[in-house]
């Protein structure tokens, strides 16, 4: 009953990424929290697809996911993560140490704490290229030197001697993307890489991003709560709400959506044309996870909710070519 | 008329680090607010924005009244408030009330809903037992919570319940002027438009004055009637929200407009400012001016002051 939402042009050739029924669960002391709950998508090469959200809704879960790093225990990963046709789910430790990083790289929103602080930049960028390439010190230098210049880091040679403390905010997010594509991967994960950034800042590492992503023909999965930049760097969307896959569009398509939460993201943005008028608030809070209501997740908030809501789960299905929603009562089918 | 004026506020940090700091590497200030100035008529809500570190929190804390200044002045309806003794402070605080960005933080988790709210009524009105009990219900209701929250802990609360009792708070003393630091930046955007909402509402129902601050250029877009723009300690370009989101003049807030990626909002081009803030430590010249692309030579030794370029719009660039 799970039809995968993929691009239909791409269909033809094997996606780099393909998720089926992914499912990260948290066994917790009140019980077992669902973080993602049956999500299921395809990537396919040099695509960037974003993922948007609310705090909670299990968008940086996919992405521990895909990497091996759910903490286990409390969180169990079920489900098939295929990579290039492997599947990561099943791989060990050892297994998945030569992709990650290799083939997989990510960037974390929050470079400080992701960055080593007891070692200098050039130790750390350095090391990508020593672990996954054996070079010697000499060349895994030279390559970091060339990374940090491609990610427009002022005089690298200086700043590979300082410690991450040293740097500013944008500077450090510029190294850990530099870390992250030292090697040059196939797929980029970006989780909320520009939140603890200053807008300034934000366009600047934004622009870098873009521009990389074209130059190394990367698959980018950028994770974030900001529809507007999702929007300006991605060509596919995927909007979660409560561990589940709620919509899956072109950015062409998002403007007009069809699942009510969507709309009610959409309708949540303040405007400066609906200044005089109060902002269509979605009612309520987001579920609790550990016990969520029946059927779909949204129904309590839902202003388009029937009694089949609470009874059954509405499975992810592609209504127009490309665009894929999990509800019964689309926006476009108004109630008679 | 004017509820508040500020007048040169100034907040200067000494980070000389004491007498031997001193000796060794000369005195440096860091001059979070310099000079700044502004006033907000009564009833209307001032946006106050800029990036981190820009001072904007700070110009806050200095108008509640929770810092002392370096120099300048508070007026509120012409009386000077920073001149005033211990006992006119207390009275006139009640006065000017404050919500806090992080909900989790501002309130204490040991005390009762009822008692986060009640406890301004007990100390200002002298509101015990039932009639406490009442007032604060109604506050509840006022925010939209329902009364049977007034049992409850702040940790039994997500957190757009909390920054709705953290208003209910506020309002407990029928201020004149709500300060509002950041409301809404911890909260996810379902939840925001609730806020938002919230603020329109009680603004509207008890004509408030506010000061509004925040980094989203969308949210105080959407609230405030007017806007102050900052940068590293000074007021860069002011204005109404029109004239300053719509006709921009100063580069920075023209960077800044650029920078403001928001779905459904027209991107205003592809003016880049480059680089990252530097902390205003003994500046000179005008503060942007290692950033600015249309920096000359003098903007490196001359500060500019903030004068009107238009009717009502008032920028502080040498180059406009």
């Amino acid at each position: 009953m799970f039809s995968i939402p993929g691009n239909m042009k791409g269909e033809m050739e094997a996606p780099l990424l393909d998720i089926q029924n992914l499912r990260v669960e948290l066994l917790l002391r009140r019980g077992i929290l669902t973080a993602v709950d049956d999500v299921s998508f395809r990537l396919r090469e040099k695509e960037s697809l974003g993922i948007v959200g609310e705090t909670g809704c299990g968008k940086s879960m996919i992405a521990l996911s895909i990497m091996g790093l759910v903490p286990s225990p409390p969180g169990r990963a079920s489900g098939r993560i295929l990579f290039e046709g492997v599947d990561l789910i099943r791989k060990k430790e050892r297994e998945l140490r030569r992709i990650r990083g290799r083939e997989i790289a990510i960037i974390f929103q929050e470079p400080l704490t992701a960055l080593n602080p007891a070692f200098i930049i050039g130790e750390q960028v350095a090391e990508c290229y020593r672990v996954h390439f054996g070079h010697s010190k000499r060349t895994a230098r030279e390559g970091a030197e060339h990374i940090l210049d491609l990610v427009r880091v002022p005089s690298p040679k200086q700043v590979m001697k300082l410690y991450p403390h040293e740097l500013s905010g944008g500077m450090r997010q510029r190294v850990m993307i530099a870390i992250a594509l030292a090697c040059q991967p196939k797929l980029l994960i970006a989780d909320e890489p520009t939140t603890a950034l200053d807008v300034t800042v934000q366009a600047q590492i934004l622009e870098l991003l873009e521009e990389l992503r074209e130059k190394m023909k990367l698959a980018m999965i950028f994770i974030s709560h900001n529809l507007g930049v999702v929007a300006h760097l991605c060509d596919r969307i995927a909007v979660m709400y409560a561990g589940a896959l709620v919509e899956v569009t072109d950015v062409e398509s998002l403007l007009q959506p069809l699942h009510p939460y969507t709309l009610g993201l959409l309708d949540a943005m303040p405007l400066p044309e609906h200044r005089d008028e109060y902002l269509k608030a979605l009612p309520g809070n987001i579920c609790d996870l550990i016990y969520p209501p029946s059927g779909c997740k949204f129904h309590p908030r839902c202003f388009k909710a029937q009694e089949i809501c609470a009874q059954e789960r509405p499975g992810l299905e592609m209504k127009p070519l490309d665009h894929a929603v999990a509800c019964f009562f689309p926006v476009y089918h108004e109630p008679s | 008329m004017n509820l508040l004026e500020v007048h040169e506020l100034c907040k200067y940090f000494d980070l000389s680090g004491g007498l031997l700091g001193r000796a060794l590497n000369g005195r440096s200030i860091l001059k979070a607010v310099d000079h700044v100035s502004f006033s907000i008529p009564e009833g209307k809500t001032l946006g106050l924005v800029g990036e981190s570190g820009c001072g904007k929190s700070t110009t806050a804390r200095l108008v509640a009244c929770l810092i002392p200044p370096t120099s300048g002045k508070v007026q509120m309806e012409g009386r000077d408030i920073l001149s005033l003794g211990g006992k006119e402070t207390r009275k006139l605080r009640r006065y000017v009330q404050m919500v806090f960005q992080d909900p989790y933080g501002s309130l204490n988790p040991r005390m009762k809903i009822m008692d986060i709210i009640g406890r301004p009524l007990t100390i200002h009105e002298g509101l015990r037992g039932k009639k406490r009990a009442q007032e604060v219900e109604m506050l509840l209701d006022r925010v939209g919570l329902l009364a049977e929250y007034s049992d409850r802990y702040p940790h039994e609360l997500s957190g757009g319940q909390r920054q709705r009792v953290a208003i209910a708070r506020a309002l407990s003393m029928r201020p004149r002027l709500v300060i509002a630091d950041e409301p809404v930046s911890a909260l996810d955007l379902s939840v925001q438009a609730q806020i938002l909402n919230l603020f329109k509402k009680v603004q509207r129902e008890l004509k408030l004055t506010m000061l509004f601050i925040s980094h989203d250029l969308n949210v105080v877009q959407y609230i405030a009637d007017s806007v102050a723009v900052m940068y590293a300690g000074n007021i860069m370009e002011m204005g109404s929200v029109q004239q300053v989101f719509q006709n921009p003049l100063h580069p920075y807030t023209k960077g800044l407009l650029a920078a403001n990626i928001s779905l459904g909002v027209p991107n205003q081009g592809s003016y880049r400012i480059a680089g990252e803030v530097s902390l205003p430590i003994n500046p000179v010249g005008c503060r942007l001016e290692s950033r600015c692309p249309i920096r000359v030579s003098r903007c490196k030794t001359s500060e500019p002051s903030l004068s009107e370029k238009r009717p009502g719009q008032q920028v502080a660039c040498h180059e406009i």
